[in-house]
C-alpha cells in the first residue's frame, strides 16, 4: 500500500482518470465495485485539482517535520 | 426540554434546590422525546448510576466536582465504557464494547457531569452535513427541514434544542464549527494537541481535535477546563492546563487587536453571512480586509491529507466491505486511499509554511474573525449549493472557511450572532496557537455586549 507518481496523478486528464483508477486499485490490491467506480473517479478528479494547488508550493526534497502549531 | 445553563444546573444542585437525579431524569426523558434525531444511544441506568453517585458525594460533604450534576453527552464516535463505538457506521456495531472511557469522557465524569447517551454524526467524521445513511439525518432545532450541520451534528442540534447544557465533539476541518454555527449555539476546536484524543475514534490523525458545545461562552469555558489535563495516551502530549473559568470577568475585559480576514474567506459568502460577520466586527472595533496569504492552497491541502489519511486508515475495511459504508463517504474514502503517497506528504510539507504566514498576521492581531460557513443551514436533502455562480457540493463545501485553520491547528470559538427570528449565522473568532483565553476574551465581551447569544429555536410540534 504505497507508491503511486505524484506528477503523473497531477497530469492525468479527465479522460484518464478511470484508467488510473484501475491501475492503481489493481497495485494496491484494493478492488471498486462497480457501482462505485463513477464517484470514486468524480472524487479523484477533485482531488487531483485540489492538489494542482498546493503541490508544488514546496521542495519536493524537503523533510516532512512533525507539526506542531 | 431545559435551556438552563450548566452553571445553572450546577449551582442547583449544590444548593440543594435539585438532585444530579432529577436533572439526569429531566435529560433522559429529553432526549427520548427529541425530534432532532440528534441521539443515537440513551445510557438510562449508567447516567442514573452516576448521578446517585454525585448526590452521595454532596451529601456526604465530598465535593464532586465543578461540573456536578450537569448532564452531557458526546458524539458517537467517543469510547464509553460497555458500549460499542459506532462513529457513526454500519460496519462497527458488532464490534466490541469499549473496554473504558475515553479521556475527555472521564474527565467530564471526574468533574461531576453525568453522561446521558451518544450522538448522531457524519459516518466516520466524513462530512459536514450529519445525513448519515444508517441512522437518518439530525435536524436543524431552529428549523427541522434544514440541516444541523456536520459531523458532530447530533452535539449541536442537542445543546441548540435545550436537550441538555453541554456536549462535546470531534473538529477535522470543521467538524465542531460548522454544526456550532448551523445550529446557533457555542463550539470549542481547541490548538492542535490541547485536549486528550486519546479513547476518540480517528479520521485524520494529523487534523483530529475534540472540544465541547453549549449554550453560553462560560459554560463552554467550564466544560473545556474540565477536558484539559496531560495524558501519555495521546502522542500530541497535550501541555499543562491553562484553566479559564476563574478568571472570566478579567478576560471580557481585555483589551484586543482584532482583524477580519477577507480573501478567501469571504469568497462567495452568502450576502447575510457577510453581515453578521460586520455585527461583530464593528463590536470588536476590527481592522477590515487582513488578507491570510495561502488560504486557498490551505484548504485545498487539508482536504486531500483528509482524503489520504482516511482512505488510509479504512484501507482493510473498504477492501472487505466497501458497501456497507454510507455511499456519501465511501466514494470519497476509496479516492482517498487510491492517491499516490506523495499527496499527503506535499500536504503536511505545506503546514508549516502556511502556519508561518498566520504567526506574521498574529504579531499585528490578537484575534481574527471569519465566518463559519458561507451560507446558513441548507435543507436536509439539498447536494450542490451555489457558491460565487458555480454549483458545489453541499457535502464538501460548507468548510471552505473552517479548513484552513484546523489545518494549522489554531484555536477557534464558533459563536453565534445575535440574529432573533433569524437563520443562525456563525463566526470564528480565531486566536493564536496556545491562547484559546483570547478567543474565550472575544466571546465574552461579544456575548455581554448582546453581540452573541444563542437563542431557543422556534417551538414547534412535529419536525417537518
Amino acid at each position: 500500500m504505497s507508491g503511486g507518481d505524484l506528477s503523473a496523478f497531477q497530469n492525468l486528464s479527465d479522460a484518464k482518470v478511470a484508467a488510473y483508477l484501475d491501475s492503481r486499485s489493481a497495485d494496491l490490491g484494493l478492488r471498486i465495485p462497480e457501482s462505485c467506480r463513477a464517484g470514486v473517479a468524480e472524487n479523484l478528479a477533485l482531488l487531483r485539482d485540489q492538489t494542482a494547488l498546493f503541490a508544488d508550493l514546496t521542495d519536493d526534497d524537503a523533510p516532512v517535520e512533525p507539526f506542531t502549531p | 426540554m431545559s435551556f438552563d445553563t450548566a452553571q445553572a444546573v450546577t449551582r442547583a444542585v449544590r444548593e440543594g434546590r435539585t438532585t444530579a437525579r432529577e436533572q439526569a431524569q429531566k435529560a433522559i426523558a429529553a432526549a427520548k422525546a427529541e425530534p432532532f434525531n440528534a441521539f443515537t444511544a440513551i445510557f438510562e441506568d449508567e447516567a442514573l448510576v452516576q448521578a446517585d453517585a454525585v448526590d452521595a458525594q454532596l451529601a456526604a460533604g465530598v465535593d464532586p466536582g465543578p461540573l456536578a450534576g450537569a448532564p452531557f453527552a458526546v458524539k458517537n464516535l467517543f469510547d464509553v465504557a460497555g458500549h460499542t463505538t459506532l462513529a457513526g457506521s454500519k460496519i462497527r456495531r458488532d464490534a466490541a464494547p469499549a473496554s473504558a472511557d475515553a479521556a475527555a469522557v472521564a474527565r467530564m465524569k471526574a468533574a461531576g457531569a453525568v453522561l446521558i447517551g451518544a450522538l448522531n454524526m457524519d459516518e466516520f467524521a466524513y462530512g459536514f452535513v450529519t445525513e448519515n445513511a444508517h441512522d437518518g439525518p439530525t435536524r436543524n432545532p431552529h428549523d427541522p427541514a434544514r440541516i444541523a450541520g456536520g459531523s458532530s451534528g447530533g452535539s449541536a442540534a442537542a445543546v441548540s434544542g435545550g436537550i441538555l447544557p453541554l456536549t462535546l465533539g470531534s473538529d477535522t476541518n470543521g467538524s465542531i464549527r460548522i454544526p456550532a454555527g448551523l445550529c446557533g449555539v457555542f463550539g470549542l476546536k481547541p490548538t492542535l494537541g490541547r485536549l486528550s484524543r486519546a479513547g476518540s475514534f480517528p479520521f485524520v490523525h494529523s487534523l483530529d481535535h475534540i472540544g465541547p458545545f453549549a449554550r453560553t461562552a462560560a459554560d463552554l469555558a467550564l466544560a473545556y477546563d474540565a477536558l484539559q489535563g496531560e495524558d501519555p495516551l495521546d502522542d500530541l502530549s497535550p501541555p499543562p492546563a491553562d484553566p479559564l473559568s476563574a478568571r472570566l470577568d478579567a478576560l471580557a475585559g481585555q483589551p484586543l487587536r482584532v482583524g477580519v480576514l477577507d480573501g478567501w474567506f469571504q469568497q462567495g459568502a452568502f450576502p447575510e453571512v457577510v453581515e453578521a460577520l460586520e455585527i461583530v466586527a464593528d463590536a470588536l472595533q476590527a481592522r477590515r480586509g487582513v488578507e491570510l496569504t495561502g488560504a486557498k492552497a490551505a484548504r485545498a491541502a487539508a482536504f486531500t491529507l483528509s482524503a489520504a489519511e482516511g482512505g488510509r486508515l479504512h484501507f482493510d475495511d473498504l477492501a472487505k466491505r466497501a458497501l456497507d459504508y454510507d455511499p456519501a463517504v465511501r466514494d470519497r474514502l476509496l479516492a482517498g486511499a487510491l492517491l499516490p503517497d506523495g499527496v499527503a506528504q506535499a500536504a503536511r510539507r505545506y503546514r508549516p509554511a502556511f502556519r508561518d504566514e498566520a504567526r506574521r498576521l498574529f504579531e499585528d492581531f490578537d484575534l481574527l474573525l471569519a465566518p463559519v460557513a458561507p451560507c446558513p443551514a441548507p435543507p436536509i436533502g439539498q447536494a450542490t449549493m451555489d457558491l460565487d455562480g458555480v454549483p458545489v457540493s453541499v457535502r464538501k463545501t460548507l468548510g471552505a472557511y473552517t479548513q484552513p485553520i484546523s489545518y494549522i491547528g489554531l484555536p477557534v470559538i464558533a459563536a453565534p450572532v445575535n440574529r432573533p427570528g433569524k437563520p443562525p449565522i456563525g463566526v470564528q473568532l480565531i486566536a493564536p496557537a496556545w491562547r484559546e483565553d483570547l478567543a474565550f476574551a472575544a466571546a465574552l465581551r461579544l456575548e455581554r455586549a448582546g453581540v452573541i447569544a444563542a437563542h431557543r429555536p422556534p417551538i414547534r410540534r412535529e419536525p417537518a
